[in-house]
């Protein structure tokens, strides 16, 4: 069973991440994957592509949202470079949705530091990425929603008093002892 | 190095660009056929979860991967703007406001 980020900290202070031009503030209990987007079909992903922090929010019903500003300034995209699917309504706006894959950068197991030696790990976003056009302010952070976990069929175990999460491919015999 | 504020002050935000609805014919041709099937493909308890393809009203095929349908789809010479791939699972409304709580 592929793991894909091994001991992930999380923390109970607010903490900061870097982000192309500046840092951000994390808030305490709040997962933060580092993750880039990729146009569909492309088998790996480049090299150069950028890397930027997503929370992880199960609370939100769908995969990916990040405003227009992120896609352009951290994920180095423009929206130009993506095929619209769809539209979804977020924050009383019609907000465009854009076929795109996701990719996970594995970590250093128990650290924050990714691990070079290891391939990212890609995700098809079943309904895309829903991108908030320039002029909207949310959401803060980039956002990966349970569809989007959904849509790359993984487990999560987390590790409470030492505040860790794991996430890992789901075996193929998993579906028998459920 | 500066420091992203959390809330940013609106008013210093890019300017607004109108939001114009921008899908392929081609990919809403496919994405019509895929909810005109939907019933029937949910019928079907093992293909939920599952993926399945459109090329207009033509079902390209259905797998257990995204990628496998993406990889058909290129492999015939569709172009991006030609095909869709679609999860089978329940639909849900556009217009349902799906907000995140806190971000």
């Amino acid at each position: 069973m592929p793991v894909i980020l091994r001991k992930l900290p999380f923390f109970n202070r607010v903490t900061t991440r870097p982000v192309p031009g500046g840092t951000v503030p994390i808030l305490p209990y709040q997962i933060v994957l580092s993750v880039s987007i990729a146009p569909t079909g492309e088998e790996e992903l480049h090299p150069r592509a950028l890397r930027f922090p997503a929370v992880l929010d199960t609370g939100f019903n769908k995969a990916f949202l990040l405003r227009e500003e992120h896609l352009n300034q951290w994920a180095g995209l423009r929206r130009e470079h993506l095929r619209q699917i769809g539209e979804i309504t977020a924050y009383g706006q019609k907000v465009p949705l854009f076929r795109g894959n996701l990719w996970f950068h594995r970590n250093v197991a128990g650290w924050l530091e990714e691990a070079s030696n290891l391939s990212p790990f890609c995700v098809d976003l079943n309904r895309g990425i829903a991108v908030c056009p320039a002029g909207m302010t949310q959401p803060r952070l980039p956002l990966l929603g349970l569809r989007g976990l959904a849509a790359a069929n993984v487990q999560l175990s987390f590790h409470w008093w030492k505040r860790l999460v794991s996430i890992r491919t789901t075996p193929w015999w998993h579906r028998f002892f459920w | 190095m500066s420091t992203v504020q959390p809330n940013p002050d609106p008013a210093a935000a890019p300017e607004a660009v109108e939001y114009v609805c921008n899908i392929p014919p081609g990919i809403r041709r496919s994405q019509e056929a895929f909810r005109r099937d939907l019933p029937q493909l949910l019928a079907n308890k093992k293909l939920e979860g599952q993926w399945v393809a459109y090329h207009g009203d033509e079902r390209i095929g259905i797998a257990r991967s995204a990628r496998t349908l993406y990889r058909e789809c290129y492999r015939r010479g569709l172009k991006d703007e030609e095909f869709d791939v679609c999860r089978i699972e329940p639909e849900e409304p556009d217009d349902l406001d799906c907000t995140p709580f806190y971000e």
